[in-house]
């Protein structure tokens, strides 16, 4: 479990981790150098715990960023299969447990599944279709489009190979997020497995790293555009990583194929791109690169208040 | 090969007198001036300012778009080959040395790149330019087109093509299998010096690299109408394969400029323009150049276009 910034959901997170029904897990919870109370309250709940699971907890004195938290977590343990939850959302009970038969059945090496999504589980709703059945996907399938809802990161488990063989994402080529890459690279390995069973709680609310990924609250265009950018961004660390793998291994028809298919995908996604800042630029707007509105931690506002 | 410049795009007074001044340095050079026909003071006084030199020619257009004026001028043309000379921008004796060199069957000239470590002279293909266009940009104000080519470009350009396209629909065009099968790639020649200075290098990597990969996506675009023919199928596969590999070195280029900010922990936002800042009535990028810049939906003849003289 990756946490930052989670003072206010995070007591959520680790009850529900700790009461996986799988019989003996390591969890390892790390905070990305949190400026609330959130590892305090991870503290808290793990002194209280008596149960089978071992725990492990680190705090990382900065904040360094998700990517380098979940290398971090990573590190602190040696399991081959790793289930990846954060400090902001809540899994169900069963959600390691159905994980784990699925991968010792189909040898996949990542996993996602169905989740809910709101900003809070009262009222949340399927992120994918519901029609959507389990299945492997294909790397091929997988080229012909970018970010689909069964590619949810928050839902991810996987081997740890795909990050031995592949090795942590670079930053410098991809900013944010791995959803789009991750997949591909178990594609590339043991392959690529959806779980359309509903087994975790993906919170959404204004401190998540999904909301720094594009212009959500612009115009349509500024939306289009800059979602687009992350897209096409994702897609083509996509493609450099096949080129990568195909260069260590050696190419298949498959991975051939793959390759087509990303180059095609992106020229259609560049072209929508192209369409959104042709119309912005065409109106006088500018691009411009600003400080996000982050949500306040939870001892700003305490401290707002007192103030 | 003779050069003509049109002054083809709106611009200040001030500037247009300037422009005009540092022409008049280039004695051997044909130029036209297009003035909007709403302006008659500006229109008599640059008249009055020509009057007596053959070289200059005055014509008013009543707000016609620029793929008109220039389907006109090149209706009009003296020299062998057309250059629209941006704002500000002013001719290179170093460039024009070279035209004499340049064969007379020449459609298309362009300089280098104006980064490249060694200039580009001499004759080559669609997909030499493009990977030299992908780094330092080559500047599409330094494209001069055989008249001609121009008519026939205005006629031929296929529904759909976003601007900014025109430098690389130009290119494409010429070399294309769907319209000219039977030609050969190699009819463009390069200089390698530029024909021109720009006026401003104040576009950033970002915009420049953006506008590239914008370029290229028009020109996916134009490949959706290449020749379908047996001929032409095997010429498309190539060229797309080729194109495929531009365009992803061009996305390259753009993300590296546009990864550093996002890493950095900032949001890319659109702003909306400044409500006492003059709208652009183009996107920003590279100097425009000679081309034609009209749709499908170009009207005809717009009867407000005429000489003043």
């Amino acid at each position: 479990m990756t946490t930052y910034r989670h003072e206010r959901f995070v007591g959520a997170a680790v009850e529900a981790a700790l009461a996986q029904t799988w019989p003996a897990l390591d969890i390892v919870i790390s905070d990305d150098g949190s400026d609330d109370r959130t590892f305090e309250c991870v503290a808290e709940l793990a002194a209280q715990y008596r149960g089978p699971h071992r725990l492990v907890l680190s705090r990382q004195g900065s904040n360094r960023g998700a990517s380098h938290n979940l290398m971090e977590t990573m590190r602190l343990t040696e399991a081959p299969f790793l289930v990846l939850t954060h400090g902001d959302d809540i899994s169900a009970p069963e959600r390691v447990q159905r994980v784990a038969e699925t991968w010792l059945a189909t040898g996949a090496s990542l996993i996602a599944h169905q989740a809910t999504s709101g900003p809070e589980p009262t009222n949340a709703r399927p992120i994918a279709p519901v029609e959507l059945p389990s299945g492997p996907i294909s790397l091929v399938e997988l080229s012909r489009t970018s970010w689909t809802p069964r590619m949810l990161g928050a839902s991810f488990s996987f081997e740890r190979r795909i990050f031995t063989e592949f090795g942590p994402l670079d930053r410098a080529r991809l900013p944010r997020g791995g959803d789009h890459v991750l997949p591909t690279r178990a594609a590339l390995l043991g392959g690529f497995y959806y779980l359309a069973e509903q087994l975790m709680f993906w919170r959404r609310h204004a401190g998540q790293m999904t909301q720094t990924t594009a212009d959500f609250g612009g115009s349509p265009a500024s939306h289009v555009e800059t979602w687009k950018a992350y897209d096409i961004n994702a897609l083509l660390y996509r493609l450099e990583e096949v080129r990568a793998f195909a260069g260590r291994h050696g190419s298949t028809a498959e991975i051939a194929e793959a390759e087509r298919t990303l180059v095609a995908t992106l020229m259609r996604s560049t072209r929508e791109w192209s369409e959104a800042r042709t119309v912005l630029e065409g109106a006088g707007h500018a691009l411009e690169f600003v400080a996000p509105r982050r949500a306040p931690a939870m001892t700003e506002i305490k401290r707002e208040v007192h103030a | 090969m003779n050069l003509e410049v049109l002054l083809l795009d709106d611009r200040s007074e001030e500037q247009l007198f300037v422009d005009l001044e540092r022409l008049a340095a280039y004695p051997a050079i044909p130029v036209q001036v297009w003035i909007p026909s709403r302006d008659e003071g500006l229109g008599e006084r640059v008249a009055r300012y020509c009057a007596g030199n053959t070289r200059f020619e005055v014509f008013a257009h009543g707000g016609a778009r620029r793929g008109q004026r220039l389907a006109h001028a090149a209706g009009r043309a003296r020299g062998d080959l057309l250059l629209a000379l941006p704002e500000g921008a002013t001719l290179d004796p170093r460039g024009l040395s070279e035209l004499a060199r340049v064969p007379r069957a020449t459609r298309f000239l362009a300089a280098a790149p104006r980064a490249a470590s060694a200039p580009l002279v001499g004759r080559f293909g669609l997909m030499e330019m493009l990977v030299e266009m992908l780094g330092p940009a080559l500047h599409g104000a330094s494209f001069a087109v055989a008249p001609a080519a121009l008519n026939e470009l205005g006629q031929r350009r296929p529904a759909g093509v976003l601007n900014p396209a025109e430098e690389l629909y130009k290119l494409s065009a010429l070399e294309l299998a769907p319209y000219f099968p039977e030609r050969s790639i190699g009819r463009e020649w390069a200089l390698g010096t530029p024909l021109v200075t720009p006026s401003s290098d104040s576009i950033d990597v970002e915009r420049a690299s953006a506008w590239r990969l914008q370029e290229l996506v028009a020109l996916a675009r134009v490949a959706e109408h290449w020749d379908t023919s047996e001929h032409g199928q095997r010429y498309r596969a190539e060229r797309l394969q080729q194109l495929g590999a531009a365009h992803v070195a061009a996305l390259r280029v753009w993300l590296d400029s546009r990864n550093p900010h996002v890493r950095a922990g900032l949001a890319p936002t659109w702003l909306a323009p400044r409500a006492e800042a003059p709208a652009r009535s183009e996107p920003r990028g590279p100097l425009p150049s000679a081309g034609p810049s009209a749709g499908p939906s170009m009207p005809r003849a717009d009867p407000s276009i005429g000489s003043t003289r």
